[in-house]
């Protein structure tokens, strides 16, 4: 009995021992990029991991930062926010609801495969039935291919936001062989990743970090990667993720810390790029709820917060006081809102003349430590107008679901925009997307929902700024948010590392980044 | 004995079970939209709709929980509602590490605990037990995110002897294996001393020393074997829990482990994944529960006989 359970015990130990060992062995990346040449190895740091490696199948950050690289689009997004053909030569408006596509020559799957537009067309209908990324061709109606180089896709209805979908990374062109062959095998489209991207897919270990190589056979000589490999690791703590780009294991850092720039600074061996991004973040109210449907109380709030205090207390000072609804590098941003000033005078008044002069209580709902240091400084602001705002931190998902519900007296949030104005102004600002749409001051104007709608179908691009403009003066006029700062993007680098490229909306692109 | 061993592991059936409904409920208590949270705050609320619908999440809970536990009897532990890969891929690919990090913490805590445990108790109050109780106490109240990140700035960036995080090469191992068998290292020392303590004042070693035998015989040939029962349950309990995952240790070493995956798939309101999760860890909990069993057997032979 003795032996018996010695020999059981031993092997059990064994099996520990073995499978100890066997883990983690399947990514390499060490940092053999430098200075010195040879192969260029960079590792990127981000907080996240990726959720999944089919474009379909994912819509987040990480996972664009992987399927980006590996795949490309119709149509691409310049620095100076102008869209031009990445696997498409040109594209031409036949009418308001058909448009005709020309393919770029001789573009190389990474398996050798020629790209034709049979591929697109599977690749776009194939996504229409995503629930992740679907509602990004919702306009689509088909596809109609006319040779290898030619389609044409017709739409449902006239759309402005089209081009700009096409280029989100939902809308990336798989290879119809490659994707029936494994699905025929049983497989996942993100079990073999393969696309027409500067970077072929090398591996993935989930929780750890996922490995992208060179394409040497890419399309575009202008784009081609200038360096050998990228590494992305996943460092979800944040002095870690610092700590790492400190002593070497990182040569570039994505998501930096905002208490952690200064020292970044600080630093001779690092650099820190700061560039403009299209994140804002905003105090709102809800409109449903007395007296936040009174604008003078909404007037009065915008006086009343000092905005500059909040960029210090919420991000450290890494960006500024901000009086717009969509961010400066946005597409559909224009400076013509009313600048309400820190004038606690003026609150007063204001509030005296809506009738609140003794003041009020309310909550303001927040789902993060950002937000929540946000909020104490509104809270003590408004304390001097006699107003007791409580603050409720929470979960993002109960945030989400609880304003969503309209159960907020107030809220703060924050919001990216993307390449398509229409996908800013119609979730935050338009009726329909009251609530759990993304309109969580309950905001509801026939006015700026006419606006919104006809900016998404208007051909003529005055008229659509012209649209854009009015929608941002009566917001700010409604004082619908107290907008409270645009966040600059951060992104930290060994100092020798050049090429880094940031993009406002996040998207950023690896290719260029070389020692 | 084998008996034993069979009844106690058809028992993890209602363990199964049990656990499956509480957390499947509790899940689908806590509030949160599961699509909203997926998609992220940008999303329309089409495809919030659309994401929900395709969950199954429109359903009323009884339903939900009946298919789900239709799958378990298959040995189907779901799909992620994040990933939609399979939960079991999910988890066991990230099991190896756990285990590692667990099975290195653990050794690194034993091989150190116990002899430090016996030291203090053969010589209680003298420099030596004073030193290893200050220290115990030391490991158990020093929380593990602190210890580690100290020990980043310590041998990682000062001294650039072990990276900062990531599991690759025995490297990677060292800082968080010294963090978290701390923690557990400082329990074992103290459950160890306290417990020799009881048995040295014990009359049969009273008898041994009268007779004669050595001192050393006497510590680890009768004193040890009758003190280590306690020793082998804090063990046991401690590397049960430590196969769930040290969430804090995986976060601050960037370790890829369970932890990490089930607090993720909290937040993702991920119900599959954290159900697979907690499936396995309790499977793997009452496993080393029963192995704690079977080892009391071994060391303490009146405890067998009862087995029979």
């Amino acid at each position: 009995m003795k032996k018996a359970l010695c020999t059981i015990l031993a092997g059990a130990m064994a099996v520990s021992l073995l499978a100890g060992c066997g883990g983690g062995g399947a990514d390499s990346g060490k940092g053999e990029g430098g200075a010195a040449g040879g192969s260029q190895v960079i590792n990127i740091g981000i907080n996240t991991d990726v959720s999944s490696l089919d474009p379909h199948n994912h819509n987040d950050t990480a996972s664009a930062y992987a399927t980006r690289h590996i795949y490309s689009n119709l149509v691409r997004l310049t620095d100076n926010n102008e869209f031009v053909g990445d696997l498409a030569e040109k594209w031409e408006f036949v009418d308001d609801v058909t448009v005709e596509f020309t393919l770029k020559e001789g573009v190389k799957f990474h398996d050798g495969s020629t790209l034709t537009a049979e591929d697109v067309k599977y690749s776009l209908e194939s996504q229409k039935e995503s629930p992740k990324v679907g509602h990004l061709v919702s306009m689509v109606d088909s596809v109609e291919v006319k040779d290898d180089t030619h389609f044409v896709i017709h739409m449902n209805t006239p759309s402005n936001a089209l081009i700009s979908s096409l280029n989100h990374s939902g809308c990336a062109i798989f290879s119809k062989a490659h994707v029936e062959k494994l699905l025929a095998e049983g497989k996942k489209i993100e079990d073999e990743p393969m696309g027409t991207g500067p970077y072929k897919f090398e591996n993935w270990t989930p929780g750890a970090s996922f490995t992208l190589v060179k394409n040497p056979d890419y399309f575009d000589s202008q784009r081609m990667a200038q360096n050998d490999k990228l590494v992305f690791k996943v460092i979800s703590e944040d002095s870690a993720r610092t700590i790492a780009l400190e002593n070497g294991e990182l040569d570039l850092l994505i998501d930096v810390p905002f208490t952690d720039a200064g020292k970044i600074r600080d630093n001779d061996k690092l650099a820190l790029d700061e560039y403009v991004s299209t994140h804002v973040d905003y105090f709102t109210v809800n409109e449903t709820k007395p007296p936040f449907d009174n604008v003078k109380v909404r007037q009065a709030l915008s006086h009343a917060i000092n905005k500059e205090d909040v960029v210090i207390a919420a991000i450290n000072g890494e960006g500024k006081a901000f009086d717009n609804y969509i961010g400066e590098a946005a597409i559909g941003y224009y400076d013509v809102v009313t600048k309400y000033d820190y004038d606690v005078e003026k609150a007063k008044a204001l509030l005296e003349e809506a009738g609140y002069g003794d003041g009020f209580t309310f909550n303001c709902y927040v789902s993060n430590a950002k937000r929540a240091n946000s909020a104490t400084v509104i809270q003590a602001n408004l304390a001097e107008l006699g107003i007791t705002m409580n603050i409720e931190q929470m979960e993002a998902s109960t945030f989400y679901e609880k304003t969503g519900n309209s159960e907020h007296d107030s809220c703060i949030a924050g919001w990216v925009a993307n390449a398509e104005p229409d996908n800013t102004y119609r979730p935050l600002f338009t009726s329909g997307n009251a609530g759990a749409g993304g309109n969580r001051s309950f905001y509801m104007n026939p006015e700026v929902d006419k606006l919104v709608d006809d900016a998404a179908v208007n051909s003529d691009k005055a008229a659509v700024q012209k649209d854009y403009e009015t929608v941002l003066k009566t917001l700010s006029e409604d004082a619908v948010w107290v907008p409270l700062f645009a966040q600059t993007g951060l992104i930290a680098r060994n100092a020798d590392l050049q090429g880094v490229n940031p993009s406002p909306i996040q998207m950023h692109d690896f290719y260029s980044v070389h020692y | 004995m084998h008996k034993y061993v069979i009844k106690r592991l058809i028992m993890l059936i209602p363990v199964v079970i049990g656990v499956s409904f509480l957390v499947f409920f509790i899940m689908s208590l806590a509030p949160g939209d599961t699509a909203r949270t997926i998609l992220g705050e940008d999303a329309p609320i089409e495809a919030i709709e659309a994401l929900n619908e395709e969950l199954g999440l429109n359903d009323p809970v009884l339903i939900r929980y009946g298919r789900y536990m239709m799958g378990l009897a298959h040995g189907d532990l779901g799909t992620s509602y994040k990933s939609g890969r399979s939960v079991f891929t999910e988890v066991m690919s990230r099991f190896p590490d756990t285990l590692k990090l667990a099975f290195w913490g653990m050794l690194f805590a034993v091989v150190l605990s116990i002899p430090i445990g016996i030291i203090s108790a053969t010589r209680q109050y003298s420099l030596i037990d004073s030193v290893s109780m200050v220290f115990a106490l030391l490991g158990v109240a020093t929380p593990n995110f602190w210890l580690g990140l100290m020990l980043i700035i310590g041998f990682s960036l000062h001294l650039r002897w072990f990276p900062s995080g990531g599991s690759e090469g025995w490297k990677a191992l060292v800082l968080p294996v010294i963090t978290l068998g701390t923690g557990c290292m400082a329990n074992i020392t103290r459950t160890t001393r306290s417990s020799m303590l009881e048995v040295i004042r014990q009359d049969y070693i009273r008898t041994a020393k009268a007779k004669g035998v050595n001192s050393r015989n006497v510590i680890y040939k009768h004193a040890l074997k009758n003190a280590l029962i306690p020793v082998v349950t804090v063990i046991g309990l401690q590397f049960g829990s430590l196969l769930g995952g040290a969430v804090l240790t995986e976060a601050v070493f960037s370790w890829p482990g369970v932890g990490t995956f089930l607090v993720n798939s909290i937040k993702a309101k991920d119900t599959p994944a954290v159900l697979g999760c907690v499936i396995i860890f309790s499977i793997c909990f009452s496993i080393v529960n029963l192995c704690v069993d079977i080892l009391y057997a071994y060391i303490d032979p009146r405890i067998k006989s009862k087995y029979k």
